[in-house]
């Protein structure tokens, strides 16, 4: 099979994995309104818990991971309690400003906790890679990206279906008009965040499980500006689309112009194509222009 | 019985604006609040619904009461759930949200997906306009589609006091009267209880029972709609001079506000 299609392939699934991360900022956006600097910090987090759970505590992967998600969540309601809550009549600079912060605290505090040095996540699939027509792929890749099509859905379901999903989407469109119909926001809110926790754990667990884990994770974060970008700061198909984009553009880059352009490029692509996406539609390929309200 | 009693509202901690305000609503009536821009309309709605706190408002003296329950110093999800629900000025629909999902959205406290999707039959038949566009983005309908939207909207949460805030706002007036028929009708039929806060005193005056008058954040004048109407001053300040130049500076005002809060 040929270069392009293994290229291409490989983009498709990693990109999977970038939705996954994108999925947590997207959240956060749908249910509180607020722009998350500090969901790469986030998922950091829950990859260093994963692999002390996994590897110092020596706990089972089938309860390691799901306890990583409940702590997660946690971690993620407990963040919007006690540095967003305070916050929530303020101006929406001042809740960013709170969520860059939040992230230097969480940088500063994983290698307090757990030192520098490069952990790793005992994989409970096998290192090898699938080899299908000729193609390879990462049974760790694999894998994940099936578990975040299953997640998405369900996602999407409950956003679309439920009465908190719905609630959920009525704050971000108009906090205050959601309030006026007794929808509680701060629940909302709450709820929202304690999500993006658990997905952090999800992701933190599979980048970990690919990269290995230390304190250099963090650059994923950035790489989330892009996914969103492109699919909408709201829109869970659009952080799939946006994810599948970035890893594509990633992976070609890396396959066709790391040759000529330095090994870096491939990695720095994904925030070029950002600027130039900004550039055409300032609030990105699939996100929604703002209806001015007087 | 809805009743406020010498209601004091502080917006930022400085800004008095409600300098005791008292007024009766009862059960089942249609009361009109009328007055000039900033006489503090939107200011009484909020201190009953519970919406001030996000604007930095408070109220700092007064009573508010539905029946026996105080409403002071209860959330917005609180005061909602004892049936009294404020349709916000500027209509404010989820604009991203489809024409349904709005209603559903507005059904969130009175019971399950299931049971608001039972009800959708019956805001359709108030509204047909919105039947017809059930699935379309609330953000692209007409101003009064809109309008008819967030008043559907708020029946989907049962209420038993609809606190409705300038509805009129930049309507043609054959869609005024279409939406204070409707209001009319779900108080005759429905026994909704009516908040209306108007500066179309015409309009208003046509289907309230009873009227106060709002000038600086204090009640300056109130009766019944008709004696209202035949008044003199009444007439000359609220029914003559709809003052539209003026409005136009002050919703720039209020614009531009708004905007300096998104960046701090
Ligand atoms: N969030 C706020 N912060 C500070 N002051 C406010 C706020 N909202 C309103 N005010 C002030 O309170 C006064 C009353 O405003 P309010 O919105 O209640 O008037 P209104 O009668 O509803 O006017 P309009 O007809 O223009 O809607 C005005 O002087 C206004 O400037
Ligand atoms: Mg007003």
């Amino acid at each position: 099979m040929s270069e392009f299609t293994q290229l291409m392939v490989s983009g498709v699934f990693t990109g999977m994995l970038y939705a996954l991360l994108a999925l947590g900022f997207v959240v956060v956006v749908k249910g509180s309104g607020v722009i998350n600097f500090s969901q790469g910090e986030v998922v950091v987090l829950g990859a260093f818990v994963v692999s002390w759970l996994l590897t110092d505590v020596g706990v089972p992967f089938w309860l390691g991971v799901p306890a990583t998600v409940v702590v997660m969540m946690v971690v993620g309601a407990g963040i919007e309690r006690f540095a967003l809550r305070p916050l929530q009549n303020e101006s929406m600079l001042a809740l960013v400003m709170a969520t860059i912060a939040l992230g230097s605290i969480i940088r500063g505090l994983v290698p307090m906790i757990w030192g520098d040095g490069l952990r790793s996540i005992p994989s409970l699939i096998d290192q090898r890679r699938y080899e299908w027509f000729g193609i390879s792929i990462p049974t760790i890749t694999f894998w994940s990206a099936v578990m975040v099509l299953i997640l998405l859905v369900a996602f999407g379901f409950f956003f679309s279906r439920s009465r908190l999903g719905l609630a959920m989407q009525a704050v971000s469109d108009d906090r205050v008009a959601a309030q006026s119909l007794g929808i509680n926001i701060r629940l909302v809110n709450a709820v929202s965040w304690a999500m993006a926790g658990g997905i952090a754990a999800l992701a933190g667990y599979v980048w970990g499980s690919l990269l290995g884990v230390d304190s250099r994770l963090v650059v994923l974060g950035a790489l989330i500006f892009p996914v969103v970008i492109l699919g909408g700061l709201e829109s869970i198909l659009g952080a799939v689309i946006g994810g599948i984009v970035v890893g594509l553009v990633e992976s070609f880059s890396a396959g066709y112009l790391n040759d000529d352009l330095g090994a870096g490029f491939s990695t720095v692509a994904p925030l070029i194509m950002l600027l130039l996406v900004l550039f055409v539609r300032p609030y990105g390929l699939f996100g929604r222009p703002e209806i001015e309200r007087v | 019985m809805l009743k406020l009693d010498g209601v004091e509202v502080v917006y930022n901690r400085v800004a008095l604006v409600l300098k005791g305000v008292s007024l009766t609503v009862p059960a089942g009536q249609i009361v009109a609040l009328l007055g000039n821009n900033g006489a503090g309309k939107t200011t009484t709605l909020r201190a009953i619904s519970g919406l001030l706190a996000h604007e930095r408002g408070e109220v700092v003296r007064g009573r508010i009461t539905w029946g026996d329950n105080s409403l002071r110093e209860r959330s917005p999800d609180y005061i909602v759930r004892q049936g009294v629900v404020q349709v916000l000025e500027g209509r404010r629909v989820f604009e991203h949200l489809s024409v349904e999902a709005n209603l559903l959205a507005g059904g969130y406290t009175a019971g399950s997906m299931r049971s608001s999707r039972s009800e959708l039959k019956m805001i359709y038949s108030y509204f047909p306009r919105l039947a017809d566009r059930r699935n379309q983005r609330a953000g692209f309908l007409s101003g009064g589609e809109q309008q008819m939207l967030a008043i559907g909207r708020a029946l989907m949460a049962h209420p038993r006091v609809m606190l409705l805030d300038e509805p009129s706002l930049g309507l043609a007036p054959v869609l005024v009267s279409e939406i204070f028929e409707i209001v009319e009708r779900l108080n005759r039929e429905e026994g909704v209880t009516v908040v209306l806060v108007e500066q179309n005193a015409e309009a208003a005056l046509q289907i309230a029972h009873h009227g106060y008058v709002l000038e600086d954040g204090r009640i300056v004048l109130e009766g019944p709609a008709d004696k209202l109407r035949q008044n003199q001053d009444v007439a000359e300040f609220y029914l003559g001079l709809s003052g539209v130049g003026e409005r136009k500076s002050y919703r720039d005002v209020k614009t531009y506000r708004r905007r300096k809060r998104w960046l701090g």
